[in-house]
């Protein structure tokens, strides 16, 4: 299952989903900047056009006619949201509803913005006293008196503020919602690969009989599916084929066989023991017996090559198995005089079919006492560097050469027989290899000056 | 109910195998030694002729039209019909033997198999149907083992036995007079399931044989060759 963020991130589906949840974002607050910007502009743009208004009456009056109409303008100015001011050239108020003239503010005739303590403050939205705020334009007239017409833009200003505040709000809510809506999005289409993935690794595993999921919406995740089960439901009946093949040849082949060994059996029982007919008839015997050890081999090796299951599987403690093999090999090594020794320590359990690990075993043991000449040392050993476990199988006969090492592990291939009548090398190793490949674990050859060491590396 | 067959022999063994050729091959093979054969060529007859009739076996094949082994002997188990079965399969696989004997089989061959290994291996059914108790000592001739003390004495003579060569003298001495061959051993004394491909349990019988053939007394191992071993006085 997919648990850590990283691992999410690695899949396209889930990235594509966090894309357009930030792009819808993005989008939004674009939206909402536009809005405020609109707006703001929207609000200083009346405030301005009424200053204009109001200053249009000023225009080409005399400085005493000035004084004269800022004091009727505040009279018709019902709603006190107008400022007006006359100061002399010193600052000194004339006339208006303005104390002093307004800090900084260069007399050019242009509209600014300043803060206006004259203004009351006012308890805003908030319950928070605003700083009262202005806009107006500021005029030297021809006297040299300064002219301050303006609006009280406080209002306006709060007004502005609210909607800057909505919009972030709700900008953070949408970015929020756009996010949660992209992963839950991304949970859907992600839960259906995590299947396919679990399936997938079920049917690498050798479960072949099992499907992908198909659903009804016919996306492209469904195409693809199909697809793929197409290929399985194929690759499944070519293996079946196969398997059957294989089987009811050597099968075919084994039923004559063993009727023919028995018929030789019943003759030779009839015949004296001293008669060279019932010699003749062992060796006969002997060679049905090769022949169908041969074939049962061969089926073994389809049988656990094509074991679908790891049902055998569970933790086997490697020490025992060693043991067993120890004690089950010991009278073939005494009568072939070698010295079978077992080198041992308690190691971890480690997950195997403890009896496809013991035939494996017992091959490579067999295939060493059978290649050590008398007088030589067989060791089993076993080992184990930080988890991984290891079992060395070392002798100290004739070795395999280096160049045919890839070769023993394959089918059929058998090593130039090097001791004369020493054979059956080829189906075992196979044997081996398939069990090795079924577990995970690897056969190593190691180099060594003399004979074989072989190592069972318990570990995929 | 059952009807109990006359009593008297010969020993009557229920065949069912719907490969006629096979189902021949072993009834035959029964007949030479001595039993008389049934011979079905259907799941759903044989399991009828199983619970009506009292047999000493039965021969099973795995895989068989309308009903297979595998629901017979379940069905005649949970009748509580304890006839010996032995389980004959073209399935090999570790799993399908596993299955076999869960169900209720006592034991499984696999398809193609030497029909004297098939005898042996009914014969040995059939006997531990008969000695169900589990006896202190084991005796044979004038070889006794004792399976408390796990001692061996021969005409009074203790014996000094490895484990494995106890296990296997038990083994042998449980199915005296038969035949055992070198699979039935090598399942039995050390529980695996496959061909070792090479003469080790020659080698373990040899070691056996020379513990317990002492100087001017009769061995008691016999070698049947093709076939296996035998234990008991020739």
């Amino acid at each position: 299952m997919i648990t850590t963020l990283r691992e999410r991130w690695r899949i396209s589906t889930f990235r594509m989903a966090m894309l357009f949840g930030v792009l819808f974002t993005i989008g939004n607050v674009a939206l909402l900047s536009l809005i405020y910007w609109q707006t703001s502009s929207y609000l200083i743009h009346r405030s301005d056009d009424s200053i204009a208004g109001m200053a249009s009456n000023f225009v080409n009056l005399s400085p005493a006619k000035v004084e004269e109409e800022v004091r009727d303008a505040l009279i018709y100015d019902l709603r006190r949201s107008n400022l007006y001011g006359l100061f002399r050239s010193d600052g000194t108020p004339v006339a208006g509803n303005m104390q002093s003239l307004p800090d900084g503010i260069p007399a050019d005739g242009k509209i600014h913005q300043f803060a206006q303590p004259s203004i009351p403050a006012f308890p805003s939205a908030s319950n928070q006293p605003v700083q009262g705020l202005a806009r107006a334009l500021v005029r030297r007239l021809e006297n040299g008196e300064i002219l301050v017409i303006g609006r009280d833009f406080t209002q306006l200003a709060e007004i502005r503020s609210i909607i800057l505040n909505a919009l972030i709000i709700s900008g953070s809510v949408i970015l929020f919602i756009g996010l949660a809506i992209g992963f839950a999005l991304s949970l859907s289409p992600l839960k259906r690969i995590n299947v396919i993935r679990t399936t997938s690794r079920r049917i690498m595993q050798g479960e072949l009989s099992l499907r992908l999921p198909v659903s009804d919406r016919h996306d492209e995740l469904d195409s693809l599916s199909a697809i793929v089960n197409t290929m399985l439901e194929e690759i499944e009946r070519l293996l079946t084929e196969v398997k059957s093949v294989t089987d009811t040849v050597a099968h075919d082949l084994r039923t004559p066989l063993t009727r023919l060994r028995l018929m030789l059996v019943r003759v030779q029982q009839q015949l004296p023991e001293e008669q060279h007919e019932h010699q003749l008839l062992n060796n006969a015997i002997d060679e049905t017996d090769t022949l169908l050890a041969r074939f049962r081999a061969l089926l073994r090796i389809s049988e656990i090559e094509n074991r679908q299951r790891k049902s055998g599987f569970r933790q086997v403690d490697p020490e025992t198995i060693l043991k067993q093999l120890h004690e089950l090999f010991e009278p073939l090594a005494e009568d072939a005089g070698v010295n079978l020794r077992l080198e041992s320590i308690a190691a971890d359990a480690i997950p195997a079919d403890p009896d496809l690990l013991f035939e494996a075993l017992s091959n490579l043991v067999d295939n060493a006492i059978k290649f050590t000449p008398a007088g030589g040392t067989v060791r089993i050993a076993l080992r184990q560097e930080s988890s991984i476990v290891y079992i060395d199988i070392i002798d100290t006969g004739c070795g395999i050469p280096l160049q045919e090492r890839a070769a023993v592990m394959q089918r059929f291939h058998r090593v130039q027989p090097m001791l004369p009548g020493k054979e059956g090398y080829g189906l075992g190793l196979s044997i081996v290899t398939a069990v090795m490949r079924l577990h995970g674990f690897h056969l190593l050859f190691q180099d060594v000056a003399t004979g074989t060491h072989l190592t069972v590396e318990c570990a995929n | 109910m059952q009807t109990d067959l006359p009593a008297d022999r010969p020993i009557r063994i229920l065949t069912i195998e719907d490969d006629h050729t096979t189902a021949a091959e072993i009834a035959a093979e029964l007949e030479i030694h001595g039993f008389q054969v049934d011979v079905v060529h259907d799941g759903r007859v044989g399991l009828e002729k199983a619970s009506r009739l009292n047999y000493a076996a039965i021969t099973l094949d795995r895989m068989l039209p309308e009903l297979d082994g595998l629901s017979i002997v379940t069905q005649l188990r949970a009748a509580g019909i304890e006839t010996p079965v032995l389980m004959i399969s073209a399935l090999s696989d570790v799993d399908e033997r596993i299955r076999g004997l869960r169900a209720g089989g006592d034991d499984y061959l696999t398809k193609p198999f030497a029909t004297d290994e098939m005898v042996a291996r009914l014969e040995v059914l059939l006997r531990r149907r008969k000695s169900p108790d589990m006896p202190v000592t084991l005796q044979v001739a004038d070889l006794s083992l004792n399976l408390i003390e796990r001692s061996v004495q021969r005409a009074g003579r203790v014996l000094e036995l490895k484990s494995t060569e106890f296990r296997l003298l038990e083994y042998m001495m449980r199915n005296s007079g038969q035949v055992l061959t070198r699979s039935m051993i090598f399942e039995a004394v050390w529980n695996y399931h496959f061909d070792p491909y090479t003469n080790l349990i020659e080698v373990h019988m040899m070691g056996l044989r020379k513990k317990i053939n002492l100087p001017g007394l009769p061995p008691l191992i016999r070698t049947i060759r093709g076939s296996g071993y035998v234990l008991g006085e020739s």
